[in-house]
């Protein structure tokens, strides 16, 4: 962690001390999303590592770089790391823990020390996966699949399985606490809909962390009975069904996806009012369609597993609700969008993320839609087209919006503002070598490259070359802020309370904030994003 | 308010039950036997739940809350067995 | 949960959080049980699965007596939970060694009969094939996989609300809510038992 120059302010949240007890002992909400941020970001670099590694061996038609084993525990180790150890805690357990007591008007959690205890075990079975992976490693992908998982893999499958059961854990504490404290500790007058968007998706995301995540457990369970106990669920010798484990699993993953976009989804939604100068299009829209997404993501599934032998009637079902569930994230787009409307738009390192954000997420998403087509699925299912989909999704809209909020939110958590310009530089650079990198997987993925091998025809290397040069344009994006940020936390300008003129309770507070996050506590009059533009004259009321 | 009568008295009817319940079993009914027994463990929650667990003057959000339970669960089984019975 | 304009309650109160806190985890433990069970309805669905044969194995006997054990246990901590607040916390205290005595007798009676039927190879262990012969006949598999997973996490569930009923006892007077925390723990109790009332007849009543 690093230490300011100066002494901080009094007063600010890092005033009571700056010992290692003061952090590893801490309830404070403030401070506990710094230790989640530190890991996340160790976290993020070590699965950017392994990319790097398997974007190298891309380079080449020919396996030169790697074995093939080697190769399988590389992805597995991308995956597992970049999934569990990032993206899932990423937004919720950083930027959530930080703001979410501020937005309500509260002095912290409903429940501080699991807010603690939540990082220690999200450390503990980090620690225990990594050292699975790294010592012999996993090369099932991280997807577990049985039978490999539990008849055929020799190494540390079963180690790396609790690591991410006790990971497990530490996202349903964290759910359990958000969803505790945003019904219990509202300010007087802060009623459901006077709350900003990002309140509402991270209690849809804690919603689904709380319900999907109990079922990864049972499922990793399994694997580690059948590894060590020989319970055959999973095994047709003994009348069991491996396809029964892909049910399970996508149970949970599926939703898992939500719980990863959803968080982002509310940053941006908080991003894009204040440098419209606009309020929020459709706030109740968004709000229910937030909440809707929960819903339908868990009925959804099944479209994972339309080749894996699953009955066609249930492909059927799954495909017709995996294009329904396009409706609300559609919804939520054209909400986005008309908010800039008329607005006076500028564009700060954070705003520039959120338009790529916006532009990313729908393309990301209608290649969804492809896949969520039972025929061209067929076609299309296990090749870098799914790849390129997820990671639209997942870095071109998680990671993105993860650093719009990182940047918005910085002056508040830090009370320093960073360099616009490098931020600018950053964000768009980061943008190009995204759509670099991962624009050919569309085309390799539609011409039949298959994802998760690593030799391929030579009539694909052209597209993975263009791929590997973006990784590396993609991968300066993103460790740029690492310097000009760690750079404004010793020498930045002071910021000021409300530096973006924002709305929302967090900015009514210092920079950074005090202990209790207020000085009294606040009393709630009106809705969100108030943003007026004189020469428009558009008095919204939103209740 | 939970007394010590009512708390015994519940627990009287949750023996009774389970004796039904082991009762039920040397009675063969074929699927009738399973619907019974399912049938006496929800009973058996329900009275555990509304007298123990004080769901029967719940806070709203602790009622919600089972309620969201087992709608999730329709949802897991309806949807999995959906594809097991079409096979 | 209010959708309207109505002011919030300056204080919403630590015990309101904390029951909802609860019941919000009890949801997630009902959904890793329910997961749990669909393997097992799975199983009892599949072709050549002889669930009534294989339950037949498990001794019925045994198995109500853990049942009543259970559900006295239950009676127990709900009575402990009456008697916490105020100066009757003394019985409280010896409530909670009692539920958490009637816990142990039901995991010492849990363990005999898997002993038991390991002894008459009736229990899946891969590696130990040598003192516990696999299980036989191959459809009573199934079954006797899908017992294990369930009592054996049911029983690990019922460890942690042991640890919690001693811990209380032991630690009464040095905490902050005593009462509070009695309760929020005999929730979680009454949910174990709620399990059991369900695994009782999906286990031994197949017949």
């Amino acid at each position: 962690m690093t230490i300011a120059a100066e002494l901080p302010e009094r007063g600010s949240y890092f005033a009571p001390g700056w010992r290692l007890r003061d952090w590893l002992l801490t309830t404070d909400h403030k401070r506990i999303a710094w230790l989640y941020l530190s890991s996340l970001l160790t976290f993020f670099f070590i699965g950017g590592a392994a990319a790097t590694l398997i974007r190298l061996e891309l380079f080449t038609p020919a396996g030169d770089f790697m074995t093939d084993d080697t190769y399988n525990r590389m992805f597995t180790l991308h995956g597992v790391v970049m999934v569990w150890f990032f993206l899932i805690p990423s937004i919720p357990a950083t930027l959530g823990n930080f703001l979410l007591p501020l937005m309500l008007g509260a002095k912290d959690l409903a429940f501080p020390r699991l807010n603690l205890a939540s990082w220690y075990v999200f450390m503990l079975g980090a620690a225990i996966a990594l050292w699975a992976m790294l010592a012999g490693g996993l090369d099932t992908g991280w997807t577990f699949y049985t039978p490999l998982s539990t008849m055929f893999t020799t190494d540390n499958t079963s180690i790396a399985a609790v690591g991410v059961f006790i990971i497990g854990f530490s996202t349903i504490m964290t759910g359990i606490n958000f969803i505790v404290t945003t019904h219990k500790l509202r300010a007087p007058g802060q009623t459901w809909f006077r709350l900003p968007i990002f309140v509402w998706t991270l209690y849809a995301t804690s919603l689904v962390m709380v319900l999907a995540t109990p079922v990864l457990a049972a499922t990793l369970l399994l694997i580690v009975a059948d590894r060590v106990f020989g319970i055959g669920i999973f095994d047709p010798a003994q009348g069991g069904d491996p396809l029964l484990f892909q049910h399970l699993f996508w149970f949970y993953s599926h939703p898992a996806v939500y719980i990863m976009i959803l968080p982002g989804m509310g940053v941006v939604s908080e991003i894009l009012p204040c440098f419209s100068r606009r309020p929020l299009f459709g706030y109740k829209f968004v709000a229910y369609s937030s909440m809707g997404i929960a819903l339908l993501g868990f009925m959804v599934w099944g479209h994972h597993m339309f080749v894996s032998g699953q009955s066609t009637y249930a492909g059927v079902v799954f495909s017709f609700l995996s294009f329904c569930i396009a409706v609300p994230s559609a919804i939520k787009v054209f909400n986005w969008t008309l908010t800039m409307r008329k607005g006076s738009v500028t564009f700060e390192t954070s705003m520039i993320y959120s338009l790529g954000f916006l532009g990313l997420f729908v393309f990301g998403g209608l290649a969804g839609l492809f896949l969520a087509a039972l025929a061209e699925d067929v076609h299309l299912t296990d090749t870098y087209f799914v790849i390129a989909h997820f990671h639209y999704i997942m870095v071109g809209g998680m990671v993105t919006a993860f650093l719009a909020g990182i940047h918005f939110w910085w002056p508040k958590m830090t009370g320093r503002m960073y360099s616009e310009r490098w931020g600018r530089i950053a964000a768009v650079t980061s943008f190009l070598g995204f759509n670099l990198t991962f624009f050919p997987q569309f085309i390799l993925g539609f011409n039949g490259m298959p994802r998760r091998y690593h030799t391929y025809p030579d009539e694909f290397q052209a597209w993975n070359v263009l791929s590997s040069a973006g990784a590396v344009v993609l991968a300066l994006g993103y460790v740029m802020p690492l310097f000009y940020l760690g750079y404004s936390l010793f020498k930045g300008p002071k910021a000021p309370d409300n530096p973006w003129g924002a709305t929302g309770l967090e900015w009514q507070t210092s920079s950074p904030p005090p202990k209790d996050n207020f000085a009294e506590p606040p009393v709630v009059t009106e809705g969100p994003y108030k943003y007026e533009l004189p020469e428009i004259d558009r008095p919204v009321d939103h209740k | 308010m939970l007394t010590i009568r009512s708390a015994v008295l519940t627990y009287v009817a949750l023996i009774v039950l389970v004796l039904l319940t082991v009762g039920s079993t040397f009675i063969p009914m074929g699927v009738g036997n399973s619907l019974v027994n399912l049938a006496i463990a929800v009973a058996k929650t329900a009275l555990i739940g509304a007298i123990f667990m004080h769901l029967r003057k719940p806070l709203p959000l602790a009622a919600m809350s089972i309620f969201v339970l087992l709608f999730w669960l329709c949802l897991m089984y309806g949807f999995t067995l959906n594809d097991y019975a079409t096979r | 949960m209010s959708l309207g304009l109505e002011q919030q309650p300056l204080e919403t109160g630590l015990k309101a959080s904390g029951e909802l806190g609860v019941f919000v985890f009890l949801v997630s433990e009902g959904l890793l049980f329910g997961a749990l069970i669909l393997g097992y309805t799975v199983l009892r669905l599949s072709p050549g699965s002889d669930f009534a044969g294989a339950s037949k194995e498990l001794s019925l006997l045994l198995g109500t007596l853990n049942t009543c054990v259970l559900l006295t246990s239950s009676l127990a901590v709900a009575l402990a939970a009456m008697w916490a607040d105020g100066e009757r916390a003394n019985y409280a205290r010896i409530a909670m060694v009692v539920t958490a005595g009637l816990g142990i007798i039901f995991l010492c009676i849990k363990g005999y009969e898997w002993f038991d039927e390991a002894q008459k190879g009736l229990l899946p262990f891969r590696d130990m094939s040598d003192r516990y012969p696999k299980a036989s006949p191959q459809e009573h598999r199934e079954f006797f996989d899908a017992y294990l997973v369930l009592t054996g996490t049911h029983g690990l569930h019922l460890v942690t609300g042991i640890g919690l009923m001693l811990g209380l006892t032991v630690f009464w007077k040095r905490l902050v809510r005593p009462a509070h925390t009695l309760k929020m723990a005999a929730l979680y109790w009454h949910f174990i038992d709620v399990i059991w009332v369900f695994l009782f007849p999906l286990l031994y009543l197949v017949r």
